[in-house]
């Protein structure tokens, strides 16, 4: 994927992206597909014959990233979850990030501890409130202001790669909620 | 950072969620989502009761369809129409409104589990008529009717949802809304529409509910509902009701030419009772005629 981010950054693949053609997920798919089908002819070439380069195999890496893939879902199924993984990664270091800048980290440090750890090891209000030394009622509040910015965050990033009201409704529908 | 999928899951819904904090309200759960926004059942902590909270997605258009349908609703209080009881904006600037939680299930799905119980449907589709009969006469036209957009409440009441689209006099009507399959011709070309058009669509409702074979009078009615020309429609959504009505009263159907046959087939099966006795009493009587005569007996019935 990285790959893909750089070629696409030099070659200004998204220069050439016309909103009334196709969503910007679209686009961003088929130019995703582009790639990797030039990817997999260029690793033919090479090993039809081509030059013999060193390769530095980061199995480990490898595995971590394949970890989490659902083995049965299609590729369409995978890559829009992975799009909604980004937008969120995304978004939430934006909240971070805005959360340290206004003196909010406190309000982020809930939320993280709460809806950002495994479901398993989910603290209680009550936990989470005497961990954090606030209110139950504070825990709360602070938790929903969070949910709150965090879903104004999403709106935010959608509404810079959609062209129109109704595919950023169409792109927060596939992001938000079940 | 990695959010694992199922943290991804969690996230995506509870961000996703109303923020109801300094309302009276704590969400109870999700009862569906449509094309204005989402509907919750919430708690009313006040009251003690639960209550449906339609949420609109947080644009514009939406905002605005939902201020106007608790509007709509507000104005049009009927048994058979969904009672507004609140609305408002949320902290996080979604628009809402708070409603009757109906219990029981959508048309199109009670009528599958009651496929063969045809005059109980048309009864509950009166009830509809009569619903769509006092908007049209308050003005407002609902302009998306359908099967989805009717609950069949738990003591067997209809009640007619979704008035996001409805019209009101002086309402822009270059835009086309509705759905489809139960839209109007000349609704779906963008015209002015008129309640006739929510007669088109009853119409449809009721070819849904009558099948495809439907008794002749029925098949009329159907076919004078959802005449191409709104002239040629019934004149209101009473007008309808009244000739499912009179089918279903065995009187004869406006909408429907009868031949001879019908006419004595329908007579026949409204005094039937009388026509059993009266053949009944003709039948002794020719038995005892026979058997006088046969015995030479004197007793005449």
């Amino acid at each position: 994927m990285q790959g893909f981010f750089e070629r696409a950054m030099s070659k200004d693949f998204f220069a050439t992206y016309d909103p009334d053609k196709a969503r910007f997920r679209t686009f961003f798919r088929t130019c995703l597909d582009r790639w990797v089908s030039n990817e997999a002819k260029a690793a033919a070439r090479e090993k039809r014959g081509g030059g013999q380069i060193a390769l530095s195999l980061d199995f480990d890496a490898a595995e971590g990233e394949l970890a989490h893939v659902d083995k049965e879902a299609s590729p369409e199924e995978l890559f829009d979850r992975e799009w909604k993984r980004s937008v969120f990664e995304i978004a939430i270091a934006d909240l971070r990030a805005r959360c340290d800048a206004d003196g909010k980290g406190s309000a982020f440090r809930v939320f993280e501890r709460y809806d950002l750890s495994d479901p398993d090891e989910r603290p209680t209000y009550d936990v989470l409130a005497k961990d954090v030394g606030v209110p139950v009622t504070t825990v709360t509040s602070q938790l929903a202001w969070a949910r709150r910015e965090l879903r104004r965050v999403v709106l935010e990033k959608l509404g810079e790669i959609t062209a129109t009201p109704r595919e950023l409704d169409e792109e927060a529908r596939s992001v938000l909620g079940a | 950072m990695f959010i694992p999928d199922r943290v991804l899951d969690h996230v995506a819904v509870v961000c996703d969620e109303p923020d109801l904090t300094g309302t009276k309200y704590t969400l109870v759960r999700q009862l569906g989502r449509g094309g204005m926004g989402i509907v919750y059942a919430v708690m009313d902590a006040e009251l003690g009761r639960e209550v449906a909270m339609k949420v609109a997605s947080a644009d514009d258009v939406r905002s605005e369809r939902a201020r106007r349908e608790a509007r709509v609703l507000a104005k049009l209080e009927h048994p058979s129409i969904v009672p507004v009881h609140d609305t408002g904006t949320l902290p996080d600037g979604r628009v809402f409104y708070v409603m009757k939680l109906v219990r029981g299930e959508r048309l199109d799905r009670w009528l599958l589990a009651h496929a063969h119980a045809l005059p109980i449907a048309l009864r509950l589709f009166q009830r509809i008529c009569e619903a769509i009969a006092f908007a049209n006469a308050h003005d407002v036209v609902h302009r998306d009717l359908k099967p989805d957009n009717v609950m069949v409440g738990e003591f067997g009441e209809a009640l007619v949802m979704d008035w996001g689209l409805a019209k009101e006099p002086g309402d822009d009507e270059s835009a086309i809304v509705g759905t489809r399959e139960y839209m109007a011709p000349e609704q779906s070309r963008g015209e002015p529409v008129t309640s006739r058009a929510d007669v088109y669509a009853l119409g449809k409702i009721l070819s849904r509910i009558v099948g495809s074979s439907p008794p002749k009078p029925l098949a009329s009615i159907v076919a004078r509902a959802i005449s191409e020309s709104p002239s040629e429609r019934y004149e209101t959504a009473s007008r309808l009701s009244e000739d499912v009505g009179r089918f279903l009263d065995g009187e004869r159907v406006l909408a429907h030419q009868e031949t001879l046959v019908e006419i004595a087939g329908r007579f026949a099966s409204r005094h039937r009772v009388v026509l059993t006795l009266l053949g009944a009493y003709l039948v002794v009587r020719v038995i005892l005629i026979v058997a006088s005569r046969a015995g030479r007996g004197s007793f005449v019935f």
